[in-house]
């Protein structure tokens, strides 16, 4: 009986012209987004490619010079994008896409698309993930908003009840009716994503790229049998087509426009960060008097004067084998590295802050927990930028300790003349990234997998309560 | 009674014995307010920010100009004065200025690019391009997800509130029966339709009026200076309000069923709103594809450059034959003339591919200004970020004018470093400074506003005549 709803409410889906240009259109969309998405994926991908391997050559086609001149050059790190990002854009937009890495300070990821974009960007970009969580659910309420209001109003539904039906059955039934006609828009999209996916890994991706693909899509399964059942349920409960359509508008409305908007401002409005010049301004501070303010950087240097002689066992700097200027200055990078991570840290804490409305809200809404897990999955995140930022920095003190130690071992103090051979640059590792693995990537959005399975739960255990008393006819 | 104003009347009472109205003006009144709010939170904090640093700045410059008048005979004087007499330390590690890009009057209404971008910029004496690739402290998420200001009611939701105000403006008198008795009055279906729908539009209006009337209050706003800009944002409101009236109108013209009416509207608000940007949005990043990673390289310090000083001395008076003193050839400590050189240099090499991108960037801002006929949404953000002044086009301008303050900063200096020449008490009056023209009063919206009611004359024409 089940299935006979079922393929009723999909035979009839697909008679119905209406529906069958909107499903047709939004295929299309989605085809699109799917298609450009990865075009701008690629020339993005191979565009930091060629940045990061000019980057290395210019590092490697050094003069013979000062170690510390090295550090002062610099060189840089380029965020790869990862292999799914072209399904959902995520933040990648937003966060820089490359780290100056230099001695002495930490920089910012720099150079995000957004400040390319013209006032167009806050209108959103037409990705994948876009059509998923935004258009798809519109779609599906055009579908069902009437699944049960219109056989009331046709009075059809007395029929059905009359020939044994009951009333689970039914709405099962069209649930799984209609959850077909959504696959047949979707599907296609996905074969072509998943073909692009393939042809661009060489046909052999990583394990971890097909577990993230297959939770992506798990994940969207899961949205839009949530949009089916709540739907469907709201047809079953509304009074009239026109009450049921409207109830799910302004649910689809507060949900997927209103509430992303307002969680981040308020959050924003509610967790201050500082402007980039207090900021700066701040480290320079702790800089110079010490973390806990106790402790000046000329007292920290006399310390580690005393420290050095000592260890060495003469009296005075210049008698020292080494370059003293090489153990000040890592020492000083030792330190300022900590001064940053604090403050970078507290930034970053707050901004998590001011997400974390967002994430709460997503055990009420799960259009918010679908994006953060959307995201996550593609690796297009704020955790997945920070990995990288992380990474990057940690290459960057790496290079520069290599450099400084350099400069100790191979010269003495004050002697800032004599330069390291060119093959020395060679001797330095490139900087590689590797995305980190689904598990540490679903680990870091626990709360949002809490938030759709337990709002998925409630929702499905209401329904079957709600069925059982509701009054169809 | 003339029968369009009783019909009007009839309608009125209708509505404010519904619920609809009453839940639909508390959210609208409701999300106009937290707008202004969330604008103006969010530019007061840009404004502290802006008032440290003059304050900063003030206090440095201030030390600084003291310290020229030390008296040098005392020992412990001497290094301040040097520093404070110095012109490289003023115009370079000391004493640079802010540029400040403050905000208009009525940026907190649009926020626009104003959060993607920074709003000041220390300027040294150093090269240009190593400095203004600056940004701002934010969220990633905040940034993507954008702003619930004014603007953002105005475009995204105060269409969505007329829709549900009017979706059903004639097929309720079907669904209720009225319908015939209505066409048997001396009335013709198109005076019906207007009635209602004057009757909405008017209520759009008023509360368009009305938050107008309360940002001079909340936002501060100096009549006297900004009400032509006021206006000009009121005007840009309304007619994109009616321009929503208008496809209301031809929509409901169609005589169909409140559902796809309801379904319909909300297809156009889709498509409007958020489908045909983004389309765009993602197309343009494909066909007119923008490229920094070429200046990422170059902007780095000054060891970049290996060249020995006499090579890149010999260019750069030729450049500037002003600045060469052959019979000066006393030895300098620090000699700075080629650190002048070498950034002037960095300079040279990054203008044309700055200039290149911003070309490119302009393009994509052209191509989304001839195709504003079919973004109507994205024309009135276009016009509201204009007259607020955080269009990404005054950002621009904004980095034109601080390298024009640039070349006035080292255009006092420099000749003073050629010519090895110290700094005076009374030189510090005469410091180049910082003042910001603002794009907002000169822009003009009625380009934008013709297309705007254009399209809405032709939408409103097909109804028009779908309504005989």
């Amino acid at each position: 009986m089940k299935n006979l709803i079922a393929n009723k409410e999909f035979t009839a889906t697909l008679r119905d012209r209406r529906f069958v240009v909107a499903g047709v259109l939004v295929l299309l969309l989605l085809l699109v987004a799917t298609w450009t998405g990865f075009r701008n994926y690629q020339t993005l991908a191979d565009k930091r490619a060629r940045a990061s391997e000019s980057a290395r050559a210019a590092w490697l086609g050094q003069p013979e010079k000062n170690p510390h001149s090295a550090a002062h050059y610099g060189t840089f790190a380029f965020r790869p994008k990862s292999d799914l990002s072209f399904l959902d854009f995520g933040l990648d937009t937003y966060t820089g896409s490359s780290v100056y890495l230099e001695g002495h300070r930490q920089n910012d990821a720099k150079f995000s698309q957004a400040e390319d974009a013209t006032s167009l960007i806050r209108f959103g970009e037409m990705t994948v993930a876009f059509v998923l969580q935004l258009l798809i659910p519109l779609l599906i309420i055009f579908l069902c908003f009437n699944a049960f209001t219109q056989e009331r109003e046709e009075n059809t539904l007395k029929i059905l009840l009359s020939q044994g039906a009951s009333v689970p059955t039914i709405f099962w039934g069209k649930v799984s009716g209609f959850a077909r006609v959504i696959g047949l828009v979707v599907v296609p999209a996905l074969l072509l994503a998943g073909t692009l996916l393939f042809a661009q890994t060489g046909f052999d991706p990583t394990t971890d790229t097909l577990l993230r693909l297959g939770l992506f899509v798990g994940l969207y399964v899961i949205y839009f049998g949530l949009f089916i059942i709540g739907s469907v349920f709201v047809s079953a409960r509304a009074g009239s087509s026109r009450a049921s359509l409207l109830t799910l508008l302004g649910i689809w409305i507060v949900a997927c426009v209103v509430l992303p908007k307002a969680t981040a401002n308020l959050g924003e409005s509610l967790f201050k960060v500082p402007s980039n010049y207090t900021f700066q301004h701040e480290l320079h501070e702790d800089v110079e008097k010490g973390i806990d303010g106790h402790n000046p950087s000329d007292a920290r240097a006399k310390e580690l004067e005393k420290k050095i002689l000592a260890q060495y066992g003469v009296d005075s700097v210049s008698q020292l084998p080494v370059n003293f200027d090489g153990i000040v200055m890592q020492e000083g990078e030792k330190y300022t590295s900590l001064v940053y991570q604090k403050h970078f840290g507290e930034l970053q804490n707050q901004f998590q802050k001011q997400n974390s409305l967002a994430t709460a809200a997503g055990f009420l809404n799960p259009y918010l927990a679908v994006r953060d897990l959307s995201m996550g999955l593609s690796g297009s995140d704020y955790d997945h930028f920070l990995d990288f930022k992380a990474e990057a920095e940690a290459y960057r003190f790496g290079l520069v300790e290599r450099l400084n130690n350099e400069m100790k071992t191979f010269s003495k103090t004050g002697d800032w003349d004599k330069t390291v051979s060119r093959d020395f640059w060679a001797k330095t590792p490139d900087f590689q990234y590797q995305l980190p693995s689904v598990g540490w990537a679903l680990g870091r959005h626990g709360l949002s997998v809490l938030a759709l399975l337990l709002f998925g739960g409630l929702l499905v255990w209401s329904v079957q309560r709600g069925l059982k008393t509701i009054d169809l006819v | 009674m003339h029968p369009f104003l009783l019909i009007l009347k009839n309608d009125w009472r209708i509505l404010t014995r519904g619920r609809a109205l009453k839940i639909l003006g508390l959210l609208a009144f409701a999300s106009g307010l937290y707008a202004l709010i969330y604008g103006k939170t969010f530019i007061s904090r840009q404004q502290e920010t802006i008032a440290t640093l003059r304050q900063d700045e003030r206090a440095r410059l201030d030390s600084l100009a003291a310290w020229a008048r030390l008296d040098t005979t005392v020992a412990a004087n001497r290094q301040k004065w040097a520093t404070a007499t110095s012109a490289f330390e003023v115009n370079v590690p000391e004493g640079y200025r802010y540029a400040l890009h403050e905000p208009s009057a009525l940026a907190p209404l649009s926020l626009g690019m104003r959060d993607l971008f920074p709003y000041y910029q220390d300027v040294w004496g150093r090269a240009i391009f190593r400095q203004i690739f600056q940004q701002e402290i934010a969220n990633p998420q905040k940034l993507s997800v954008g702003h619930f200001d004014w603007a953002f009611v105005v475009i995204f939701l105060l269409p969505l509130f007329l829709i549900v105000l009017s979706y059903n403006l004639l097929s309720s008198e079907n669904e209720q029966g009225t319908y015939s008795l209505l066409l048997s009055q001396p009335i013709t279906l198109r005076q019906v339709v207007l009635a209602k729908l004057t009757l909405r539009l008017g209520l759009l209006l008023s509360f368009l009026v009305l938050i107008t009337l309360l940002t001079i209050p909340v936002l501060g706003i100096d009549l006297a200076e900004s009400s032509g800009l006021v206006l000009r944002y009121l005007a840009v409101s309304v007619v994109y309000g009616l321009f929503w009236g208008a496809v209301i109108f031809t929509v409901v013209s169609f005589q169909k069923s409140s559902a796809v009416n309801a379904l319909t509207l909300l297809g156009c608000w889709l498509v409007l709103v958020l489908v045909l940007p983004a389309l765009m949005q993602q197309w343009l990043t494909v066909s007119q594809p923008t490229d920094r990673s070429t200046f990422e390289n170059l902007v780095r310090d000054e060891y970049s450059s290996e060249q020995p000083d006499s090579v890149v001395l010999k260019p750069y008076y030729a450049r500037h034959p002003a600045f060469y003193f052959p019979k000066d050839t006393a030895k300098r400590n620090p000699d700075l003339r080629a650190y002048y050189a070498r950034n002037e240099a960095v300079d040279q090499t990054l203008a044309p591919l700055v200039d290149q991108y911003e070309t490119a960037v302009a393009n994509r801002e052209a191509t989304v200004s001839r195709l504003n006929w079919l973004l109507p949404a994205v024309n009135t953000l276009d016009l509201f970020n204009g007259l607020a002044g955080t269009s990404a086009a005054a950002h621009r301008d904004y980095l034109r004018q601080i390298q024009d303050f640039h070349s006035r900063w080292n255009g006092f200096f420099l000749p003073k470093v050629f010519k090895n020449e110290l700094l005076t008490p009374a030189d510090y009056a005469q410091f180049p400074a910082w003042s910001f023209q603002s794009s907002a009063p000169g822009f003009s919206i009625s380009g934008g506003l013709l297309k705007l009611l254009l399209v809405a004359g032709v939408v409103f024409a097909v109804g028009w005549f779908r309504l005989n």
